[in-house]
This record gives C-alpha cells, sequence and structure tokens, in this order.
C-alpha cells in the first residue's frame, strides 16, 4: 500500500502527473501507454491517478448512468417554481428537452438539447452564476446575443435564441456534430491547402459578420467546431465581448489564462484601432496554429505570453513546418503584423489572398517598407540588436579617436579587437539560439557580456570610471527579462567582476576604497531596485489572473 | 436525520460557489454557520422526508445567504436571478462531489443506494489539508491549470500535481473505508 518508498519517487511521481496534467491542459491528450512505459516503476500508482483523474474529468457524456442516476435522487424536491432542477436527463427545460451534456466551461455548460415544437436539435447553452450578476448585464448579453441572431452564413454557428428559463440565461445555437479546431490540432498541423481552405472559410465568415457590425473579439481554434464533412463554423459571435471585456479584466479568466491568439492591441486595451482588424489578428493567429500545430505566441504563464504578443516577432511558421509553402506563409505573416495598419485591411482582403493562393495566383502584392522589416528584425533578435547597436558605435568612436589623436596604435586596437570579438560571440550565440532554444545560451551570453566588457575595462587607461556605467547598464537590461532570478545573477556576477578589477588592476580608486563600496553597494542596490520592479510586475499580473 | 451531518457537505458547496470577487472578506464557514442556525430555526418548515430532500432544502438557504454576502460587500441590489443561478450552480457542485464518489470502484447503483454518500465525501474533503482540498475544486470543479492554481498557491506545478494526487489518494482511502465498514 505505501507507495512512497523513498522520497525520490514520490517527487518523480509529481513531476510525472504534473506532465501529463499540463499536456492535457494544452488540448494534447498524451498516450497512456506510452506515458507509462516511460515512468515503469511508477505503473501503479499511474494507473490509480487517472482512473481518479478520468471519473473527474470526464465530459459525462459516456458516464451519463453514474452521473444522472446519481441526480435522481437530488431532483424534483423543492417547492415548485422557485428554482431550476437538472433532473435525470432527458430533462424538460422551458420550451427545450436538454438530451446530453456537451461541453461544461468557465461560462457556464453546453447541452445538446430539442425544441419540441419545432422539433430543432439546438446546442443549448446554460450561463452559469456569478457571470451575469446585475439585471443590466443580463439585458446588454441578451442584446449581443440578438444582434448575433441575425448572421447567417455557412460557416457560422447560427444563434436561434436567447432568453432566461427559471432564472437562468440561456442561449440556443445551431448544434454542429463534430470537434472542435483546438481538438484537431492536438494531433499535430494540418495540409498547408486544408488550412488555408478553412482560414478562407473562417474569414468569409467573420467578414460577413463584420458588415453587419459584429466582432468576435476571441477568435481561436477552441471557438471553431468542424462539421462531419470539415466545414468549420465559428461559434460564439458577439458573446465573447459581453462576457470577457466588460471590466477590462476578464470575468471568466480567460482573457489573460490563454492569450495566444489575441492582438497586440487587445492587450492594451487600445481602442484607437478599428476592431475588425483584431479578428484578422486572430484569424492570422489560428491560421499559424494549422501550419504548424501551434499559437504564435505562447509561454509558461500569461505574463510571459502577454509580453511575447507585444513585443516578440513569432518564429517564421515555414520554421516549424518546413513543407509550408512561401506564400501561405506570407498570408499567415502578413495578418498577425503587431500593427494593425501593416495587416490586411479587412477580413474580406484576407479571404481574397487565401482564394488567390488556393488557385496557385499571384498574391496581393506586399513589400513592408525597409524600416518596417527593421524593426521586425529588431523584435525577433532584441538581445542581439541591443549588442549590435552599443558594440558598432562604441567601437566607431574608440576607431575615431584613435585616427584623430594617431598615437597609442597598440592601445586602441586591442579594444576594437575585444569589440569586435564581443560582437562576432554574440553573432554564434545568435545563430546557436535560432536552432536551438535553451535557457543556458542566454545565460552564456550574460556572462559573456560581463567577462568581455571587464577585460575592455581593464585595458582602459585611468580614470576609467565613466566606464563603469556600463556595468549599471547591464543590471538594468536584464530587467527586460521579467525574471527575477535573471536580474540576481547578473547583479551578482557584475558586482565580482567589478571587485575583480579593482583587485587585479589598480586604479587611482584603489587609493581610496570607501569609494570602491560605495560603488558596489550602489549597483547592488541598482539590482535590488530593478528586482523589485521585476518582482511587482509578477505579483501584479498575477493579481489580475487570479482576480474576477 | 441530523442537520449538524450537513455541516461538511455545506462547507463543501459554500467553498465551491463563494464568489470570488468577495473571498477575501468573507469566510465560507461563517455563511455555513449562518445557514445552519436559520435551518435550525425554521425546521419546522421543512416537509421533506428524505436526505436528498433536506439537502436540496439546505442548499436553498445557502444560496441565498451566499447572495446576500455578495450583496452586502458590493452593495448591488437584491438580486433574485442571481440566487436561483446560484441555486443551479450549487447543484451542479453537488453533482461534482458525486464524481468524486463515483472514483472509487464501486457500480454507480449501489452509489445511489448509499443515501448519505455525498455527505461522506464532503466529509473526506474537509478532513483534507486546505492545499490538497483547494488544489482539487480548482483543479476538478474550477477547470483551471496547473500553472494558474501554481500562482495561486504559491507552489510549482509539480508542486500543485503532488497535492493533487496525494489529496485524491486520500479521498479514495477515507471513502473506501468508510464505504467498507458501512453495513449498508
Amino acid at each position: 500500500m505505501d507507495s512512497y518508498s523513498n522520497d525520490s519517487d514520490s517527487v518523480r511521481m509529481d513531476r510525472a502527473i504534473a506532465e501529463f496534467l499540463q499536456q492535457t491542459e494544452q488540448g494534447h491528450s498524451p498516450n497512456r501507454r506510452e506515458f507509462i512505459e516511460k515512468y515503469p516503476d511508477l505503473a501503479d500508482q499511474l494507473h490509480e491517478f487517472f482512473a481518479c483523474h478520468d471519473q473527474l474529468n470526464q465530459d459525462s457524456t459516456d458516464n451519463e448512468s453514474s452521473l444522472y442516476s446519481a441526480t435522481v435522487s437530488y431532483s424534483g424536491s423543492i417547492d415548485a417554481g422557485s428554482s431550476l432542477h437538472l433532473g435525470p436527463l432527458p430533462f424538460d427545460l422551458g420550451p427545450y428537452t436538454l438530451l446530453e451534456e456537451l461541453d461544461r466551461g468557465g461560462m457556464g455548460v453546453v447541452f445538446k438539447a430539442r425544441h419540441r415544437t419545432l422539433d430543432r436539435t439546438v446546442a443549448l447553452k446554460l450561463i452559469k452564476s456569478g457571470q451575469l450578476a446585475t439585471q443590466e448585464e443580463l439585458q446588454r448579453f441578451q442584446r449581443e446575443a440578438r444582434a448575433a441572431a441575425n448572421l447567417s452564413h455557412p460557416n457560422i454557428v447560427p444563434i436561434y435564441e436567447a432568453g432566461e428559463v427559471d432564472g437562468l440565461p440561456f442561449i440556443a445555437m445551431g448544434f454542429v456534430d463534430g470537434h472542435t479546431l483546438a481538438k484537431r490540432l492536438a494531433d499535430g498541423p494540418l495540409d498547408a491547402r486544408e488550412a488555408a481552405k478553412i482560414a478562407k472559410a473562417l474569414a468569409d465568415g467573420v467578414s460577413t459578420a463584420h458588415r453587419h457590425g459584429i466582432i468576435h473579439r476571441d477568435l481561436k481554434p477552441a471557438n471553431v467546431l468542424m462539421d462531419a464533412d470539415g466545414q468549420p463554423l465559428i461559434t460564439d459571435f458577439g458573446l465573447a465581448k459581453q462576457m470577457q471585456y466588460d471590466d477590462g479584466i476578464t470575468q471568466t479568466g480567460q482573457i489573460i489564462g490563454t492569450p495566444s491568439y489575441i492582438a497586440p492591441e487587445q492587450v492594451r486595451l487600445d481602442s484607437d484601432h478599428a476592431p475588425e482588424l483584431t479578428d484578422v489578428y486572430s484569424l492570422g493567429a489560428v491560421l499559424y496554429a494549422m501550419c504548424t500545430g501551434r499559437a504564435p505566441h505562447a509561454a509558461n504563464n500569461p505574463l510571459d505570453t502577454l509580453l511575447k504578443v507585444l513585443e516578440q516577432e513569432p518564429v517564421r511558421p515555414s520554421k516549424l513546418n518546413r513543407q509550408l509553402p512561401a506564400a501561405l506563409e506570407q498570408i499567415c505573416r502578413r495578418a498577425i503584423e503587431k500593427k494593425p495598419e501593416h495587416r490586411y485591411a479587412s477580413a474580406q482582403a484576407l479571404a481574397e489572398d487565401l482564394e488567390r493562393f488556393l488557385k496557385d495566383e499571384p498574391l496581393a502584392s506586399w513589400t513592408p517598407s525597409w524600416q518596417h522589416q527593421i524593426s521586425r528584425w529588431l523584435r525577433s533578435k532584441p538581445v542581439l540588436a541591443a549588442h549590435v547597436f552599443s558594440i558598432v558605435p562604441i567601437s566607431l568612436i574608440v576607431f575615431v579617436t584613435a585616427w584623430i589623436t594617431r598615437t597609442e596604435w597598440t592601445y586602441y586596437s586591442r579594444h576594437l579587437a575585444a569589440l569586435f570579438l564581443w560582437l562576432a560571440l554574440s553573432l554564434a550565440l545568435q545563430w546557436w539560439e535560432d536552432r536551438r532554444k535553451s535557457q543556458l545560451i542566454r545565460s552564456i551570453w550574460s556572462t559573456l557580456d560581463v567577462v568581455i566588457y571587464t577585460v575592455i575595462i581593464a585595458m582602459a587607461h585611468s580614470p576609467r570610471s565613466p566606464l563603469l556605467i556600463g556595468y549599471g547598464l547591464l543590471i538594468a537590461s536584464s530587467g527586460l527579462f521579467a525574471k527575477v532570478r535573471f536580474v540576481v545573477s547578473m547583479t551578482i556576477m557584475v558586482v565580482v567582476a567589478n571587485l575583480l578589477l579593482v583587485i587585479a588592476v589598480p586604479d587611482d580608486l584603489a587609493n581610496r576604497p570607501h569609494y570602491v563600496a560605495i560603488q558596489t553597494i550602489g549597483l547592488a542596490m541598482l539590482g535590488g531596485i530593478i528586482a523589485a520592479q521585476v518582482k511587482r510586475i509578477r505579483a501584479l499580473s498575477r493579481y489580475y489572473e487570479s482576480a474576477e | 436525520m441530523n442537520l449538524e451531518d450537513f455541516r461538511p457537505y455545506l462547507c463543501a458547496m459554500a467553498r465551491m460557489n463563494l464568489d470570488r470577487r468577495i473571498a477575501s472578506k468573507v469566510d465560507a464557514s461563517d455563511i455555513v454557520q449562518q445557514t445552519m442556525l436559520q435551518a435550525h430555526q425554521a425546521l419546522d418548515d421543512f416537509r421533506g422526508t428524505t436526505e436528498p430532500e433536506m439537502a436540496a432544502w439546505l442548499r436553498q438557504i445557502l444560496a441565498r445567504n451566499l447572495s446576500h454576502a455578495s450583496r452586502d460587500l458590493r452593495r448591488d441590489k437584491r438580486d433574485i436571478n442571481r440566487e436561483r443561478s446560484l441555486e443551479a450552480s450549487l447543484q451542479a457542485s453537488s453533482l461534482c462531489l458525486q464524481q468524486f464518489l463515483a472514483a472509487d470502484d464501486q457500480p454507480p447503483s449501489q452509489i445511489v443506494q448509499k443515501k448519505e454518500a455525498v455527505l461522506e465525501v464532503a466529509k473526506a474533503l474537509e478532513s483534507l489539508s486546505d492545499h490538497q482540498r483547494s488544489a482539487i475544486l480548482q483543479k476538478y470543479w474550477e477547470k483551471k491549470s496547473l500553472a494558474e492554481i501554481g500562482t495561486a498557491l504559491e507552489k510549482s506545478p509539480e508542486a500543485v500535481a503532488g497535492l493533487i494526487h496525494r489529496g485524491l489518494k486520500k479521498l479514495r482511502e477515507i471513502l473506501n473505508v468508510s464505504s467498507s465498514t458501512d453495513p449498508t
């Protein structure tokens, strides 16, 4: 019985479970057998855990017997008319008969249901309590749903009705017999033509909605249903806004929880731009996911994902899927441009370009300006860019100084050599990082920065104190990665390097030890302040994640 | 039928449905205490005879108290809709507890016959450590990710996985023991 014979077993078990749960959360369903083969000695415990997990996590469609028969005992009590009781299925609710539970999310529960008089099968979404707390919120929700109900397009899940039964707000939507695109993507990327066809259909649907003045705002693979014929249908049109953006922060925690598909201006809550273009971005992000099997920006936690959405250039799709045609990659990249004005001007323009791709015609011409290309390069390799933009001008200054004074060529050439070495190694590290993402490279790079910079100062003539500002810059820039540990390790390296410098290469400073002490404390405090800022941002992000 | 037997059940329900906007200011056990008091006073009004009826009646009182707590702290007006949807949500969480129960190896029919089964689950749940219970409810009731739970509890995802694993194991042990000692 006692399975924790030793400590490391239990640690490995925790790790295995964490791995399993996280894969499941990302929408993959790990192969159980392979998983257990990976941890053969934990097989029994894993089997036991899977059994519990499945029981608690089931969609309950395959297990009506246990769930709903158990419900029998809890239905049909309380005074009539006062509240809703979901008894055993099938269960009558207003004009609908609930047949089976399809999905359960942050917002509520979706049932497959039948309208008894119209004899129409629908997906009935019941909104969970607390989601629409006040009467005004409820009314607005119904207004939005009514607007969306006017949409009629083969690629949009129709909304039949929105209302309230027994005090419970609901929406009746077309029932799609199929699964979500997210589930399909868990098996890997789609074939390029198929991806383009689906994206074209989605863009058509979105463009029709935009003509009716309805913006989706939360397009993502989980909101796309694939029917039996492989046709994609967009769901939750016009509802996302109500459900998620009202307070600036979400009510369900979802916008911050899975921000991989939302546009940068949505993250900034910047409403100066045409809202249609946020849907164009999301369409592009969905296309990206279909081509590569993953979202353009994904990280372990919401803050890092948001930073990536705001600041970083996504990995080029062709790097993740080598068979991807260049034209489709271009469409994808154009749709997910950071700045709305660089994207397609409308969902329709995106649909037209996808149409051209499918007919093997040349795409609408798109030549980004050189400023735009530079800024895109800066975003994709920010660390290298920072190195180039500091090392190159400094090298020029050193060179010009040497040329003007025309003396001490060896002195200056040693400096130039160190600077060029720094630049060359930085390029090499970037080349390495492009091939292999690893925390190790970043650590090597920051160590290299401290070492080479220290060597350069060590070679400098006295007084060298003005050059010490570089140390402060290294600490300050480490804060941009928003990782406390990185800031702390950089600060320690810099302080140590500075002390070694004072000891190894005496300068005027050696005569004034209290200056050295002040300087050391100053560097440490700078590191502390930056680390405190990073901690503060992390804490705020955690707060907003858990708020509401 | 002893009212006090329902306390862990109501505690679990309250924890699972306490408006998160006010969770830091209100303690679930206070709301349960209030609910128990009101139930004692109004026991004459209760016309049912079975445990499930009692549970449903108590849930109704609890829903009103939870709704009032949100209203008082957020200075909203009274909202009958919220109260009703809270009742539905309480019922859903009751179902969720039953899912825990189904996690032991008995065939479902037997579980249904064991009337206080849900009360047993609630009791078992209350006997877990705060962190274990919180991790399990967040994972399987609120459907949060390990990372989200980790941030809320200030633990690594592995540590959260450990809490869930050991919590489920303990629940299973408690429920198996109590069902084997129980003659019905």
